[in-house]
């Protein structure tokens, strides 16, 4: 190479431009995987910037003794490779930082490493200004020795260089531990005693020992025994951060919110360094709330020791019958739950030996699961919670549980399981709630059970209580239809199954000794125009059901086809009236307005156009069921005419009846037209509304 | 050495110092191939978070939240004022009612009478949780319940309140609460929807409810609250049209999963696959709906606990237990109106009728999700949109009166899902017009129910129109109070 130096210099300038711009966007940096290793030399290549300072450290030391022109070119080189080496190392570092590690000494180490790099760096630029030069020099060696510590710190641990001496005052905390022990003294070791300590003891406190605390500090006493609002160490760090008084000082790592309630909570107590968990009674709110912040906390952390199952996997097994779903983020336990009865395969359960190890839930319930196929479930040596509600096991399916020592909680409601499962129930460790409702568990046996299960809470559910009878819901029509013709079959039902239908034909109420229905009832309507069936439900620890009552219409002569001129309003009553007139379907005044039973018209009449050219009868009468709105006090029908033509072109009116002034509402909701009888092919029915008013219909009947 | 250094310098021309700066550009280049997003100018994806993934391990899987529309009064329920009694017909002082504002249908009321509950009160369980005579069943479960008695909410009329409680804003166009949360954590069970609606009406006094209410607002319209009807055809249009079978249909689909391939093919809409994944969904549910919403099968005695209306399609007994079973197949959020709870006059009389439609039934749904071992991961929520005014709209007589809104203070209850069971929380005063202690507002109880269900309320944003909503807006605490 020519120019050897120009080179360098322009490569050192591309890295820290490279190096300045990776740190000022930091946080959009992603590191794709296969520039993972790069970061990963990291420990590898720091070690030369590390030595190379040194070195150049030494030679600066003993310059003195080295040939001068020697010494310029050594020194200069070196400084050239001391700076490559240093920002390589730091990118490096830099990359591998994102890989998840977080915490203070990272920061520190990070800065300092960035740091040395850019004096190093300055270094090089500011070779010709010697005094500069030397300064720099020995800074940058400082921060070796510092950023070097600290980064060991990172890779063995923060106490690693200290270890072997501070072990010795290492302590295994039980509930028997004093609370300040186990709690207190290591929150203020970690957040205060940096500056409250015997040699540094700043505002004259040390807060390092039981014994310098209660002597206080310049402004009195650290905290007062059951008053938490007095203590001056809460109240200095309840003051705002940017206050001066506020402690830790803005800069410093701050309590949290928990441990600020913790110490709340003690001081409140009593600020009693002697008490400790165990002594704590039940109800005593500090003992709560180290029971649900600080020992919760560190269990659930802890219980899990098996890996990720990672998502690629996750996603694998996951379709539309099977869910799974790690618990959070940060959790690796998965929980399972699989769905459809009708769709459900035995993989379904068995692909899950995947992930044996991290599922904790799994959900069973309503599937074809049976003995052989609960085998499978022993596999899962983490599981805590196991729902088998209504499946299909027995008593010896749970044998294959007895494995699962993780297991908590066990629902069985729904299952055929007996007493005689409480020899695997009891070997089943750490089983904390059970759930036998609708099991073959009866009464009786819950106390054995209890007796025998100390430590599980068992819900046996619901047991009706024999003395409250609740009445039956009345028998329903099957079928919408309530227009028939004489002899046709009816049917009657019951939502609730084991029910016994009463009824009658002659309009009384129906009781216990009337007709028991069976399987429909051929209703002959003796020549009259409307039958009513009234029915009543009974059942065994039920009260009787209230009495329900179908009317059935006489279908009378049905035309071929019914068109009708104008549709009726559609947008508030959605019923087709050439479909509605015609269906086999009567509506009483009670049926809801606004809906496709009925239809109406105001500006447009009913103009309905009746078609019996094959059947070709006598009729004599047409009934129009119309509906007024309940406390209508006007009639909505100005008249009613009925024509009847045999080619639709020329109509003969056979009445015309006149409703506008009619008061008696009843009359207007069947409409009774009788005429001189005809036997024409077709009839043409007319409704024109009254003035400003709305004519609802819904059948018409031709006798 | 030195002379090449100072040659070096010398070289620093212009042409140098371009040649430098296009390496520091080459730096930044290379520097930006590892940031995707900074040059893109997409904000870091810090806080979306990927969908289904929760923020932290969740207490409750799923939520049934069962509206009471119409507003139930809390003086005749969970909220025991025995001094209204007291002082019956006397007027409310106007330091109580301080500059709360009225609905137009008591604002030219001349006085504002006060009266106490025409029910009788007593104590329940070991948690002496008080309870009104109206509701005996779920008088028999307070210790499975925490009864908060300091709801309260911003608007005093039906619809925005209801809106409210709903998507987090009075205004419409927002998501509904359900919807988020099948946007936030998908479908448990992906055969159903993630979120299901019931309606019920009862013989009271009844409010309005509209498919606003479950929409989806600017979320994908997957997240749409599904409603069930109470025909046999439960979701429309679901089963085969006449003379079509299921392996006719299997066939028609899979020749339309490969013209719509086509599509995608050639025009890479992501729509198209999501759509060829919802026809598979829907054939799918063809099985799974009719195995859920079948309750003939369900024991006798569950009839007996949700009552004999369970069998009676419509009813609000039929669709709690309804919930229960959509839940327990994996349905993220079901949620069931009741109508009829807008006392304004007839109180006495309609409330009994209300009363009776859900008493029996919001007990057994609780208790059958209890004895399934399913309550503690499933959340219950019995509320309505606000409260009830403490004194009498309209005509006062001993026998009966009316109760206008009253957004200041409501009382609801939540069970299961990681809330602590047997509590009654917060306080009003002593006529139940102010809250005095520990105040819910539906933001909190938001961001409750949000952190329930292991998301951070704060974290979980969608970005419409330029910014991102959130169900509490900007507003919204746990209650940390009421987490088990």
């Amino acid at each position: 190479m020519k120019r050897p130096i120009p080179f360098f210099l322009n490569v050192l300038f591309f890295l820290h431009i490279f190096l300045a711009f990776l740190v000022v966007f930091e946080s959009y940096l992603e590191i794709p995987f296969w520039l993972q290793p790069l970061g990963r030399m990291h420990p590898l290549v720091l070690h030369f910037p590390v030595a190379f300072i040194a070195l150049l450290v030494l030679l600066n030391l003993f310059r003195k003794h080295i040939d001068p022109i020697s010494f310029e070119k050594i020194n200069y080189f070196l400084l050239l490779l001391t700076s490559l080496t240093t920002v390589l190392a730091t990118i490096m570092g830099l990359v591998l930082s994102l890989e998840g590690y977080e915490s203070e000494l990272m920061s520190l180490h990070k800065w300092i490493g960035i740091a040395i790099s850019f004096i190093v760096y300055a270094l090089v630029l500011m070779y010709q200004s010697k005094k500069v030069y030397r300064i720099l020099l020995y800074t940058s060696f400082v921060g070796v020795v510092f950023g070097g510590h600290f980064g060991a710190g990172l890779t063995h641990g923060s106490n690693f260089l200290m270890e072997p001496i501070t072990a010795l005052n290492k302590k295994e905390f039980d509930e028997n531990t004093p609370i300040y022990t186990a709690y207190v003294e290591p929150i203020l070791a970690a957040k205060c005693t940096s500056c409250h300590n015997p040699q540094k003891h700043k505002g004259d406190l040390d807060l390092t020992n039981v014994e310098s605390i209660a002597r206080g500090g310049e402004n009195g006493e650290v905290w007062l025994a059951h008053n938490p609002e007095k203590s001056l160490l809460l109240q200095r760090v309840a003051l705002p951060l940017e206050d001066e008084e506020h402690m830790p000082p803005d800069g410093k790592t701050q309590l949290t919110a928990q441990e600020i309630e913790l110490i709340e909570s003690w001081i409140r107590h009593g600020a009693d360094t002697e008490i400790s968990y165990a002594l704590l009674k039940k109800e005593d709110s500090l003992k709560q709330l180290i029971t649900k912040k600080w020992l919760k906390g560190d269990s659930e952390k802890e219980s899990y020791t098996f890996d990720f199952a990672g998502t690629r996997l996750i996603e694998e097994l996951n379709n539309p019958y099977r869910s799974v779903v790690q618990k959070s983020p940060s959790s690796p336990a998965i929980e399972v739950a699989i769905y459809g009865k009708s769709a459900y395969k035995p993989e379904f359960l068995t692909d899950l030996v995947k992930v044996k190890e991290q599922v904790v839930y799994l959900n069973l319930a309503n599937l074809p699961i049976d003995n052989q196929t609960l085998q499978f479930v022993g596999e899962l040596k983490n599981l805590e919670h196991l729902v088998l509600n209504f499946t299909e096991i027995t008593n010896d399916a749970l044998a294959a549980l007895v494995a699962s020592v993780k297991l908590q909680s066990l629902s069985l409601a729904g299952t055929a399981v007996d007493i005689a499962a409480l020899k695997y129930l009891k070997n089943i460790k750490n089983l904390k709630e059970l759930f036998i409702w609708n099991t073959q568990i009866r009464d009786a046996d819950i106390v054995a059970l209890s007796k025998e299960l100390p430590r599980v809470t068992i819900n046996e559910g619901y047991i009706p209580d024999p003395e409250v009878k609740l009445g039956l819901t009345p028998p329903i029509l099957i079928g919408e239809k309530n227009i028939i013709s004489s002899g046709d079959q009816i049917s009657l039902g019951h939502k609730m199954n084991g029910v016994s239908i009463r009824y009658t034909l002659d309009e009384t109420e129906p009781n216990e000794k009337s007709a028991i229905y069976d399987s429909g009832i051929a209703l002959d309507l003796q020549g009259e125009r409307s039958k009513t069936v009234k029915a009543i439900a009974y059942k065994d620890d039920w009260l009787p059901s209230e009495v329900s009552s179908f009317t059935f219409y006489d279908k009378g002569f049905v035309p071929d086809k019914v068109e009708v001129v104008h549709p009726g309003i559609l947008s508030s009553y959605t019923g087709e009236a050439a479909e509605i007139l015609s269906d086999d379907s009567k509506n009483d005044a009670n049926t809801y307005y606004y809906s496709k039973f009925w239809a109406s018209f105001n500006i447009k009449p009913l103009i309905a156009i009746a078609d019996f050219s094959t059947s070709n009868p006598t009729i004599k009468e047409v009934v129009l069921s119309c509906g007024n709105p309940n406390g209508a006090k006007k009639s909505s029908v100005k008249y009613i005419e009925i024509w009847s033509s045999n080619d639709k072109e020329n109509w003969i009116l056979l009445r015309k009846l006149t409703l506008a002034n009619e008061l008696n509402m009843e009359k207007l909701k069947e409409i009774y037209i009788k005429f001189p009888e005809s036997s024409m092919k077709y009839f043409k029915i007319v409704g024109q509304p009254n003035t400003d008013s709305t004519m609802r219909v819904n059948q018409l009947f031709f006798f | 050495m030195e002379k090449e250094i100072f040659e070096h310098h010398l070289n620093a021309n212009r042409r140098h110092f371009l040649g430098k700066m296009a390496l520091g550009f080459g730096g930044v280049a290379l520097g930006s191939l590892l940031m995707p997003d900074l040059l893109s100018g997409k904000e870091v994806a810090e806080d979306q978070l990927p969908l289904g993934l929760k923020h932290f391990a969740a207490k409750a899987k799923r939520i049934i939240l069962l509206v009471q529309n119409g507003a139930p009064s809390q003086l005749e329920s969970f909220d025991y004022k025995p001094k209204l009694n007291d002082m019956f017909g006397q007027d409310l002082p106007p330091s109580v009612r301080g500059d709360q504002k009225l609905t137009g249908m008591t604002a030219g009321q001349k006085s504002f009478p006060l009266v106490g509950s025409k029910f009788g009160f007593k104590q329940y369980g070991n948690s002496g949780t008080w309870v009104s005579d109206l509701f005996p069943n779920i008088a028999k479960i307070t210790d499975d319940i925490c009864v908060i008695k300091s709801m309260h909410t911003d608007a005093i009329n039906h619809d925005p309140a209801l809106t409210f409680m709903q998507t987090g804003a009075q205004v419409g166009n927002r998501p509904s609460i359900g919807s988020w949360f099948s946007y936030g954590l998908g479908s448990e069970n992906k055969n159903l929807p993630a979120y299901c609606v019931l309606l019920s009406k009862g013989k009271g006094n009844g409010q309005g409810v509209y498919s606003k209410l479950w929409s989806n607002g600017f979320l994908d319209s997957s997240h749409q609250g599904v409603q069930l009807s109470a025909s046999e055809d439960p979701i429309l249009y679901l089963n085969n049209p006449n003379g079509m079978d299921r392996k006719t249909r299997r066939t028609m689909l899979d020749n339309l999963a490969s013209l719509n391939q086509l599509g995608y093919d050639e025009f890479g809409d992501p729509e198209i696959p999501a759509k060829i994944k919802q026809y598979e969904m829907a054939f799918r549910m063809q099985t799974a709906v009719p195995e859920i919403t079948d309750v003939s099968k369900e024991p006798d005695h569950i009839k007996k606990m949700y009552g004999p209306d369970c069998m009676v399609p419509g009813t609000y007994a039929a669709n709690c237990l309804l919930a229960r079973k959509l839940s327990e197949s994996g349905v993220r959020f079901v949620q069931l109106y009741h109508q009829g709870w807008d006392q304004h006059s007839n109180l006495v009389g309609e409330m009994q009728g209300q009363a009776k439609d859900v008493d029996m039934a919001s007990a057994a749904l609780i208790t059958d999700l209890k004895q399934r071992g399913l309550l503690d991961e499933t959340l219950v929520i019995w509320s309505g949109e606000f409260g009830r005014t403490n004194y009498c709209q309209g005509k006062l007589t001993k026998d009966n009166y009316g109760r206008d809104h009253h957004p200041r203070c409501f009382s609801i209850f939540v069970a299961g899902g990681g809330v602590k069971a047997g509590i009654s929380y917060g306080k009003t005063d002593e006529l139940g017009y102010n809250i005095t202690e520990n105040p819910v507002h539906i933001h909190d109880l938001h961001a409750t129910i949000m952190h329930l269900m292991g998301l951070d309320h704060e974290k979980m944003t969608y970005k419409h129109l330029g910014r991102r909503f959130r169900l509490t807006d900007v507003h919204g605490n746990v209650v940390k109070d009421l987490l088990a």
